[in-house]
């Protein structure tokens, strides 16, 4: 082939060209860190960078939904060790109290760090997790419990949350129930403390009849009853006729126990919307107490036509101070709250570990997906250097070779 | 006669030819580095020959040189590498200028990057994630609203670029017209130079390269075709229609498509018709405006609309910080063809007072794909309910089940004539076909069981989790639409980057054999400046000779 002037200098600037193109692409694969630029440098790679990306961009949101479900379940947990060392203090307490011994000055010793034990149950309930209640259900915005005023013995707080779970999104298609329930928790073991303080301050109003020798002796005073015949009852000012007695009961009716007997009294109560209890003592004694107590509370029995408890006069109950045994009857309750709490702080341990657990498995797919998007758009630095050094001397050598050439012609020799 | 004076003609005769071909040589020393020029050469030719007349030829040796003459300048050419050249600009033209407009919609894109549509669908779901880990909060909220806005805005941004981009197009063109017939009025004029030269027997050599390389700008920018008549000159077509014939060219124009009058392509301003352009740099324009940034607009257009509506339905399913049920999030788009700029918040979410409220982050229905709920806004209806959708024909049968009380409504068919929608009063846990006076209203959408739940507590997050689920990873959604997008323009582009190298391999082959053949060799010239210089001075050498016969001659008398 002719080999002209003009061609060797256009062979030349092209691979001149060529040879800077190369060290462009690589300088700008050494500055830039990554192996493309544009989507058009690596169609396929791009788009398995973009996923790479959009996965670990979700899998650091998931570590945040991780890490504050995290934060709500230690909230939950800590609430819960906390109350449990309320509820057993409170149970310390009730064993102490329970004893009929106790001079009135320690029972309000007592009874004043139950009220505390009590305020201080409520506000642990009352705990938060930045601006939600975590123990109100889905209703994070109100505080779950709300003191009722003047609400006597069972009925001192009212839950104002919901049942509902609360979920967290933990990882592609894992979701986690997070919340405990307020009502669930802690609504039981409030009023039980509220109880057992009202019992140490407060007495009742109780009626008490004679000493009934046996059942038998109880059935005959009744004797064969026929028709209808009740007596009549005044809780705090509230007239009752209510307790029946009709039939046979020295026949087909007869009571088998006193605790029949007062099953039937207080069935008839409880229908009637009496707020009274009944109870019979180890002298088979029968007991009617007001529920309500306070040094206001009444309770009068009149028209006791079988004169069961006072004839046909009216008998005024007195008011009396608790019993310690009635006082330790909470404690199996306390003893079942304590229970309770360790079960649920078994679980949200189970989902601590749990959450830890995912929390293991993101960081490590983190760590994966980071490596697999480093591999396929990160540039190998000493790979990009070395060829950057090859395609450097490339070009030095076509430099100087096109320099050379380019100044020779037969020019050079005729003179 | 051949007497000693016709030595003295000779030798001046060979004199002039080796001054004149040392001009040619010249001349090409001086166009060595025109890339448009082509080598010439001048041809020598023996001049006529003397014979001795008969009648006073005494036998003696016949026919006596009368020396040398240019027979003519020669320009050395291929003609079928030059015509393969033309051709092969076509198609490097097309191609480079489509490379060209699919890198710019790349940068248009500006995918990877943190900036992109990508990225701010990723910060959406991010935000629609945290706002269902703290639905109570303003903050997240805020997030929320401020990430859609962003959404919009890269939408936008991305959407009204390609749109300019694409009427830049129709500028280009009209560019390219008017180059076009600058273009083909200089062949013209240069037809009429060539045929009066030729006419006159001599080579315009120079003027033939100036044609050829206008002609190859020619097909730079649109597929031509040409023929050489016998007078010389270059009539040349497009699409069948004469742009070139002898010394008139007839003008392009941009004129509307007569199919679409918003189009506009490259006519023939004497005849009016549209001319097809099946390459070179103006087929890849128009290809770039009405295929490829059409194509993307199209996309991205549906990729919106399809998000608004499923991010709507979503958004409707769910309650608000009030309670109430949602509304729409996104504004509706009434025409799917202006998706992107329809794309915008409603004006309620867009309220600075009280829009954070309206984002319906609470509560769900557990498959919209089965069930929709609508609650009215007077109905104060609560509680938990499962419904049963089965097909009953083209209809469905709804039972729902009160799952507080346990209570099962009776079945009720719905059909395609109530828009498959029934009323429900949750109380009664009866349907009501009136549709005003239900609790709650469902819609049939297909066969299957959902659960819903009327009640809501600002607490429950979980309407912002499914609406996030609609940027999910996998299958069918939003972000792989868009990924799909990405991949599409960086694979046509990546194959027109490869097309371009490939015809610049191809040109420049052909280029070489070109420059091979016709380029000018500075040795070779060298050699013939030596070559002529050597012929001048043995010429003259001869004419002292004669002059010296001469004088000898003279010197007798």
């Amino acid at each position: 082939m002719r080999v002209t002037n003009s061609m060797m200098v256009r062979n030349m600037l092209d691979h001149l060209q060529n040879n800077l193109g190369d060290l462009n692409n690589l300088n700008e694969q050494l500055s830039s860190g990554k192996l493309f630029q544009m989507p058009s440098d690596a169609p396929i790679k791009v788009a398995d960078s973009m996923n790479y990306k959009a996965q670990l961009n979700r899998n650091n949101q998931f570590q945040r939904n991780l890490d504050q479900a995290e934060n709500w379940l230690n909230t939950t947990e800590s609430a819960l060790k906390s109350g449990t060392e309320v509820i057993q203090r409170a149970r310390e307490l009730t064993i102490y109290a329970a004893n009929d011994s106790m001079t009135s000055d320690d029972r309000k010793m007592v009874a004043k760090e139950m009220k505390e034990l009590r305020d201080e149950l409520i506000d642990i309930s009352n705990a938060k997790l930045g601006d939600s209640y975590i123990f109100s259900g889905q209703k994070t915005g109100e505080k779950p419990f709300e003191v009722v005023e003047n609400g006597g013995i069972g009925n001192h707080v009212k839950y104002n949350g919901d049942s509902n779970d609360v979920n967290r999104r933990l990882n592609e298609n894992v979701n986690m129930n997070i919340n405990l329930s307020g009502d669930q928790v802690f609504k039981n073991e409030i009023e039980n403390i509220n109880k057992v303080y009202q019992s140490l301050v407060s007495t009742r109003a109780e009626v008490k009849s004679k000493e009934y020798k046996d059942i038998t002796k109880f059935n005959n005073l009744l004797g064969d009853a026929g028709a209808a015949e009740n007596f009549k009852i005044t809780v705090d000012d509230v007239v009752s006729e209510v307790v029946t007695f009709s039939g046979d009961y020295t026949g087909a009716d007869e009571f088998e126990d006193f605790e029949e007997v007062k099953s039937h009294i207080q069935k008839q109560l409880d229908d009637a919307g009496v707020e009274a209890e009944v109870d019979i003592t180890e002298n088979n004694e029968i007991i009617i107490k007001s529920k309500s107590s306070g040094s206001d509370s009444k309770i009068e029995i009149s028209q006791d036509n079988f004169n069961i408890i006072g004839g046909n006069r009216i008998v005024e109950g007195t008011n009396e101070a608790y019993k310690g045994e009635e006082i330790g009857n909470n404690l199996s309750e306390m003893d079942a709250s304590i229970n309770k709490y360790a079960e649920l702080r078994s679980q949200v341990g189970g989902k601590l570990q749990r959450t830890g657990n995912i929390i293991d498995r993101l960081e490590a797919n983190e760590v994966h997906l980071r490596s697999l998007k480093s591999k396929n758009e990160d540039a190998d630095l000493a790979e990009v250097i070395t060829e950057l050094k090859m395609e450097e001397t490339v070009y030095r050598a076509s430099l100087a070779s096109g320099s050379r050439i380019m100044q020779q012609s037969l020019v050079d020799f005729i003179r | 006669m051949n007497n000693i004076f016709s030595g003295l003609h000779l030798g001046l005769r060979a004199l002039e030819t080796q001054r004149k071909s040392l001009d040619v040589t010249g001349h090409n020393i001086a166009n060595a580095n025109n890339e448009d020029y082509n080598k010439q050469r001048a041809i020598h030719k023996a001049s006529y020959p003397y014979t001795a007349p008969g009648l006073s030829n005494h036998g003696g040796a016949g026919q006596f040189g009368t020396g040398v003459e240019i027979e003519r300048v020669e320009r050395v050419k291929d003609q079928f590498i030059n015509s393969q050249i033309f051709n092969e600009t076509q198609t490097a033209g097309y191609w480079n200028e489509k490379q060209r407009g699919l890198e710019k919609i790349e940068y248009i894109f500006n995918e990877p990057s943190d900036s992109g549509i990508d990225t701010a669908m990723d910060q959406f779901w991010n935000s629609l994630q945290d706002l269902s880990n703290n639905p109570s909060d303003d903050a997240a909220r805020n997030m929320v609203r401020e990430n859609a806005r962003n959404l919009v805005d890269s939408f936008q941004s991305v959407e009204s670029q390609l749109v300019d981009y694409k009427e830049s197009i129709d500028q280009n063109l009209n560019n390219a017209a008017a180059s076009i017939n600058e273009i083909t009025t200089k062949i013209a004029d240069l037809n009429k130079q060539i045929v009066s030269v030729k006419g006159s027997g001599q080579s315009p050599n120079d003027l033939l390269d100036e044609r050829d390389a206008l002609y190859k700008d020619l097909n730079s920018m649109l597929d031509v075709q040409s023929r050489e008549d016998d007078q010389g000159n270059l009539i040349i077509s497009a699409d069948g229609k004469q742009i070139v014939n002898g010394s008139d060219a007839y003008e392009l124009e941009i004129i509307e498509d007569p199919d679409n009058a918003d189009k506009k392509i490259l006519g023939h301003k004497k005849t009016g018709s549209p001319i097809n352009v099946k390459n070179g740099k103006i087929k890849a324009w128009m290809e770039v405006r009405d295929t490829i940034i059409t194509d993307k607009l199209d996309k991205l257009n549906k990729l919106a609309e399809d998000m608004v509506t499923d991010f709507n339905e979503q958004h409707r399913a769910g309650y608000d910080a009030e309670g109430k049920q949602g509304k729409d999030f996104f504004a509706e788009i009434t025409n799917s063809d202006k998706a992107v700029s329809q794309l915008a918040l409603t004006d309620e979410i867009d309220n600075p007072d009280g829009g954070l409220a309206k984002i319906a982050a609470g509560n769900t229905v557990s498959d919209l794909s089965v069930v929709g709920i609508e609650k009215l806004d007077s109905s104060d209806a609560d509680g938990k309910f499962e419904i049963d959708i089965a097909t009953n024909g083209d209809d469905y049968d709804v039972t729902v089940t009160n799952l507080d009380t346990g209570e099962v409504s009776s079945t009720k068919t719905v059909t395609e004539a109530d828009d498959l929608k029934i009323g429900f009063n949750a109380e009664t846990n009866s349907f009501e076909t009136d549709l005003t006076a239900g609790d709650f209203i469902i819609t049939a959408n297909s066969k299957g069981t959902a659960t819903v739940d009327l009640g809501y507590s600002i607490g429950n997050g979980e309407n912002a989790n499914a609406l996030s689920d609609i940027f999910n990873q996998d299958g069918n959604n939003v972000k792989s639409d868009f990924r799909k997008i990405i991949t599409s323009v960086g694979a046509e582009s990546s194959r027109a980057q490869k097309m371009v190298n490939n015809q610049e391999v191809v040109l420049k082959q052909l280029n070489t054999l070109d420059r091979s053949i016709s380029g000018v060799s500075l040795d070779e010239e060298m050699a013939n400046l030596i070559k002529y210089q050597q012929s001048y001075a043995a010429a003259a050498k001869y004419i002292n000779k004669t002059e010296e016969l001469l004088d000898s001659l003279m010197t007798i008398v």
